[in-house]
């Protein structure tokens, strides 16, 4: 027996068609999605705080009204962080979903990740939520956090899984745990058996990015990987020994193969001894990858110790506001005139007496994205776009920098065009504090119900 | 907050694929070590360099290196993608007995 597990999804926003092709184009026994990014829970949390029935990924919804059928008649269970800040709003609209199409899954749902509320009271049960990248003492954001998450781990999705449920949603999990959850379900791993929990970690990092495995996205010899199009997203097939195998759908685009494989899986790794989840911490220093035939790459030896005592929390909080603008210089003399522009720009802000952190000028085309850096810049390039951004703490003064830029298309040097849609307005910045809870101190909660 | 990952997939392949030939691979980091003109610019904290011979790869995380984070940054590469395409452009002198 080896369990199939597809991912179908790579972020909130990735491309819609691919759960639906890993459905469609070969057997699978598990479909993941991962709808989570950093960034993505202070999203939903302005929707939620609009409307307290939102706050979870609704394309989840849409694409299960398309293939909930599918996956019932298939027995491919699905499991996803979709639930975001609203675990209990996804569940029940997937049971709404289901009573409509007279269906009757089993719905489950893990939350309890969501500590905005706890965080005082678990302060003062002994937690210390200081930054722990930087060092930083809570007290800079305390006031400012908009949402709390912990990664929560596998247990609480096994649980569902050993209630039976067809579909699983969950709030903030690890990447990995909508991965090792089916396999020790599966297998009846157990969570002393550290080697196997970190094969399955692996297993769930793999598939976290999506087509990133599979070909896209691809630092490789990316112009000869056909199908693009139509990307065959990752699979895993994972033995019972924690073997595993990256593949695809034969029928599908992309390419699998050791360098696609071997970028997903340093991919947002840091120390490759000591990878940390939930359950475990993998260690992949000694581990084999190999081509075992076409588009399928085996992966083994994947060390585990004992976890941590601690689960990551995930914080988000605004912290001033940025915008920017860009303008298009054409040939001849664009490098030229872009300079102008910018020189401009800037004594116009310095009149305006503009109040900012920090401003940066590009120019795209020349030397935008490596600077001095860029080999061989052209001396008159054929065109120039000049990109201007600035952030700072007063969102007024934000969205005064972006009422000078239009005016530069008439007031400027020659053949300006606006490049991009709109008058540019201060965007919040959101910014991202890592912290570290005790997992005693946090209770998931698990719930699965029956449509109909 | 800042970090972002650098992965050498394809130079490492070639060049990591037996023992002696990890050698050549080391020079790379070096380069990185005396900070090419393009992370000058950018990276305001230290490099992590990780070793896994055993794949023939390579694993760098260069720490301060986004202007505040993929969020705050004012570049249009805010969350350096193409940091990654950038060291792999970096010549590395082989040194002689090794093969790539």
């Amino acid at each position: 027996m080896t369990i199939r597990i597809a991912n179908g999804q790579g972020f909130w926003g990735d491309w819609s068609e691919a759960p639906k092709m890993q459905l469609r184009n070969g057997p699978i026994d598990y479909l993941t999605m991962d709808y989570l990014a950093e960034i993505t829970m202070s999203i939903m949390q302005k929707q939620k705080a609009k409307d307290p029935d939102r706050g979870y990924a609704r394309d989840f919804i849409g694409l299960m009204d398309d293939i909930m059928e599918e996956c019932l008649e298939k027995d491919v269970t699905v499991i996803t962080n979709a639930g975001g800040l609203n675990p209990e709003s996804c569940q029940q609209a997937l049971l709404e979903l289901a009573e409509s199409k007279g269906l009757s899954p089993k719905i489950g749902m893990v939350s309890g990740d969501n500590i905005i509320d706890q965080l005082d009271e678990l302060e003062e049960q002994g937690a210390n939520f200081d930054n722990y990248d930087t060092g930083e003492s809570f007290d800079k954001i305390r006031d400012e956090v908009a949402t709390a998450n912990v990664y929560l781990g596998s247990p609480p999705i096994l649980e569902a899984l050993e209630d039976d449920a067809d579909i699983i949603v969950t709030g903030r999990c690890t990447d990995s745990s909508i991965v090792i959850a089916p396999l020790l379900y599966e297998y009846g791993w157990d969570y002393d058996q550290h080697d196997l929990l970190a094969s399955g970690m692996i297993a769930g990092h793999l598939l976290e990015c999506g087509g990133q495995a599979t070909g896209g996205n691809y630092e490789g010899e990316w112009q000869n990987i056909e199908g693009l199009h139509k990307l065959g997203y990752p699979i895993a097939e994972v033995d019972e020994d924690g073997t595993i195998v990256i593949t695809k759908h034969d029928n599908l685009g992309g390419k699998v193969e050791r360098g696609s494989v071997m970028q997903q899986l340093l991919y947002e790794v840091g120390d490759p001894s000591k990878y940390i989840a939930p359950e475990v911490i993998a260690d992949i220093t000694e581990a084999e990858l190999e081509e075992v035939g076409e588009n399928r790459v085996q992966f083994t030896g994947v060390k585990g110790k004992p976890p941590t005592d601690t689960y990551k929390v995930s914080m988000a909080y605004e912290d001033g506001y940025k915008s920017e603008a860009s303008l298009a210089y054409a040939w001849p003399n664009a490098l030229e005139k872009a300079k102008k522009g910018e020189e401009l720009l800037r004594k116009r802000f310095e009149e305006m007496d503009l109040e900012y952190e920090k401003i940066n000028f590009e120019y795209l085309g020349y030397n935008g994205i490596y600077g001095e850096a860029t080999p061989n810049p052209p001396d008159d390039p054929p065109e120039v776009i000049l990109r201007a951004a600035l952030r700072g703490p007063n969102k007024d003064d934000i969205n005064r920098f972006g009422r000078e830029i239009a005016p530069l298309v008439f007031r400027g040097p020659a053949c300006a065009t606006a490049y991009g849609g709109g008058r540019p307005r201060a965007k919040p910045i959101i910014q991202y504090w890592p912290a570290l809870v005790e997992k005693d101190l946090v209770e998931p909660n698990v719930s699965v119900k029956e449509a109909g | 907050v800042e970090v972002v990952k650098v992965v050498l997939v394809r130079r490492v392949e070639v060049a990591g694929r037996a023992a002696e030939q990890f050698v050549g691979v080391r020079l790379v980091l070096d380069r990185l070590g005396a900070n090419p003109v393009f992370l000058s610019q950018r990276l305001e904290g230290h490099v992590d360099r990780y070793e896994i011979p055993n794949l023939g790869a390579l694993n760098f995380v260069l720490h301060e290196v986004l202007d505040g984070g993929g969020i705050s940054s004012l570049r249009s590469d805010a969350q350096g993608k193409a940091l990654c395409e950038a060291l792999l452009q970096i010549d590395v002198e082989v040194p002689e007995g090794v093969e790539v």
